[in-house]
């Protein structure tokens, strides 16, 4: 599904984001990726998305190269991919329904298909009763739960997530939590980049460490301390 | 994710691709609904930006008139540019009439009339000069004189000297110096009038640009978004383009209705005939209304469309790129 191949990214200033990294994810993974501050881990993520291009090295989605994507064929690439991020970045000028109707006009879906599947989302995430809600009269656990259905209303096989739970409490971090898991449940394949620890360890995933913009660590049914990271 | 809707969504892709950020019905319908609902939720600055387009454009439309007016004054006045051909005392009927045909058959020559002595003491007559020539017994004006009118005043010096040449002339009358500084001011007028509104559209798209910049930048936000969620930039760029249109014609139709009534009724009422124009120079040698706003108005409307269109498309440009 997804394959990194000695990808290195070196910003403008010099600055490494991550370095000669090597990676396949499976499609139905459920993948954490974990790091102290600055180890790449949202490098990792925007080079998914192209919104970065690598300085080195090649990235396969679906064995298909998108290092060799022009700038036309980046908004279909991430079609492919639902994000979700932790200051939830949605639309303020459009209601929960609009904002998630929004990535399925984007998609050109018909209205009827939009009236079909955004509710089916929404009480997916449990938002049905707030479709008619502003985000800025939303809790942040439920704008983060919109982002999520605005994420997988068009069924990308992939589902990226970086530090999702960053800006919520405990409680409703697990709420999104169990929903990405559901997600993953459903065949869609999950990389979350994230610092909360007791919920790597909880959810018993793959974990793949990151260090100065190295993979340090890739462990099956890891924890995000199986052994210090030095 | 089962591999039978993986295959469907493939279909789907294919079938779809053309459509993606064009021009679709239901495309149209969404970048139309959006456009409305983002003037209505930025109404300060689409307002601004209308009045920015208005007011360079009511610049722009002043300028031309003043121009064109300008213009209008210095043909009028080239028109009715005549030589006085004085003939000499002794001179035979026929002579002149030979004379008479000789002229007609000149170079840059429009129209010629003969005019006796007593038609032109006639003439003077009643005018304020009448007395003064009658008393200095100035007989040149009692003369035979013909009046020639000319094609092209600005040959004016050419044919005079041709006219001179010929049998029986005695002088030519006509005002040589202010001929040329007609001339001269009507090159000037013409090259200001050019320059003056160039640079008024030039500076309209700047001016126009930098406040749908400003616009644009409070929504900067709202396209990362749109990126992030794989809109194409042409699905993230027609709602500008549209909402520019509109800024660009309604800034542009307003001032042009506005001028259009304002000079329409200026002429009416005082450059009329009858009118205060009139009693001041005279004449009416000011523009018709129909002679100008039927024939700039297209261009105006154009022009507006275009810069709001530029204006817009171009402030939005860089935050495509993510
Ligand atoms: N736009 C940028 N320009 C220059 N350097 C950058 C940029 N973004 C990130 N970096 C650098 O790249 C390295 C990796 O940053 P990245 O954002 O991927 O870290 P991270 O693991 O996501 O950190 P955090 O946990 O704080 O989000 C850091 O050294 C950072 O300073
Ligand atoms: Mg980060």
């Amino acid at each position: 599904m997804i394959k990194i191949a000695n990808a290195t990214k070196i910003y403008e200033n010099g600055s490494r984001g991550i370095q000669d990294v090597n990676l396949t994810i499976e499609k139905g993974e459920f993948v954490f990726v974990v790091g102290l501050s600055g180890s790449g881990k949202s490098t990792l993520i925007k080079i998914l998305l192209k919104e970065l291009d690598l300085s080195e090295g090649e990235i396969f989605i679906n064995e298909e190269n998108i290092t060799l994507y022009g700038k036309n064929q980046i908004p279909y690439l991430r079609r492919k991919m639902g994000v979700v991020f932790q200051d939830f970045r949605l639309l303020p000028n459009k209601t929960v329904y609009e904002n998630v109707a929004f990535a399925m006009q984007i998609a050109d879906a018909s209205s009827r298909e939009i009236r079909r599947n955004v509710p089916t989302v929404l009480s997916m995430v449990g938002l049905q009763k707030k479709s008619k809600a502003y985000p800025n009269q939303l809790s942040g656990g439920e704008q983060q739960r919109c982002a999520l259905a605005r994420a997988i209303v068009n069924n990308p096989p992939i589902l990226l997530c970086d530090e999702p739970t960053g800006n919520l409490d405990p409680d409703t971090a697990w709420d999104i939590m169990n929903l990405l898991d559901e997600i993953n449940n459903r065949g869609t394949t999950v990389v979350m980049a994230t610092h909360a620890w007791d919920i790597v360890d909880a959810m018993k995933k793959r974990v793949i460490s990151m260090k100065n913009g190295f993979v340090v660590r890739d462990i099956e049914r890891g924890g995000y301390n199986n052994e210090s990271l030095d | 994710m089962n591999p039978s809707t993986n295959k469907d969504k493939k279909k789907k892709k294919v079938k779809r691709k053309k459509e993606r950020g064009g021009l679709g019905l239901r495309n149209l319908t969404y970048y139309f609904s959006q456009t409305f609902k983002s003037i209505l939720r930025n109404k300060f600055m689409s307002l601004t930006s209308v009045l920015t387009v208005a007011s360079c454009i009511i610049i722009v439309i002043a300028s031309f008139v003043v121009v064109t007016n300008i213009n209008a004054v210095l043909e009028h006045w080239e028109d009715n540019l005549k030589i006085t051909v004085h003939v000499e005392d002794d001179l035979t009927a026929e002579q002149r009439d030979l004379l008479y045909h000789q002229l007609l058959v000149a170079d840059n020559i429009v129209y010629v009339q003969y005019i006796s002595p007593e038609e032109a003491l006639e003439n003077l007559i009643g005018s304020v000069l009448a007395d003064a020539v009658v008393a200095s017994e100035d007989h040149q004006q009692l003369r035979h004189t013909f009046e020639v009118i000319l094609y092209d005043t600005r040959a004016l010096s050419e044919t005079s000297q041709n006219l001179s040449g010929f049998f029986g002339v005695y002088t030519l009358v006509y005002p040589a110096d202010a001929t040329e500084a007609l001339i001269r001011i009507s090159n000037v007028v013409t090259i200001i009038g050019i320059v003056v509104v160039s640079v008024l559209a030039v500076l309209s798209v700047v001016i126009i640009t930098n406040t749908i910049k400003l616009t644009v930048n409070s929504r900067r936000n709202e396209i990362l978004i749109m990126k992030y969620v794989g809109a194409t930039n042409w699905f993230v760029r027609w709602p500008f383009v549209i909402e520019g249109l509109l800024i660009g014609v309604l800034g542009a139709a307003i001032p042009l209705a506005a001028t259009w009534v304002l000079y329409d009724v200026t002429i009416e009422g005082i450059a009329q005939p009858g009118g205060l124009m009139a009693a001041l120079i005279g004449d009416t040698t000011f523009r018709a209304t129909g002679d100008i706003f039927p024939f700039i108005a297209p261009i105006i409307i154009i022009f507006g469309a275009g810069i709001g269109i530029l204006g817009s498309v171009s402030s939005m440009r860089r935050h495509l790129n993510v």
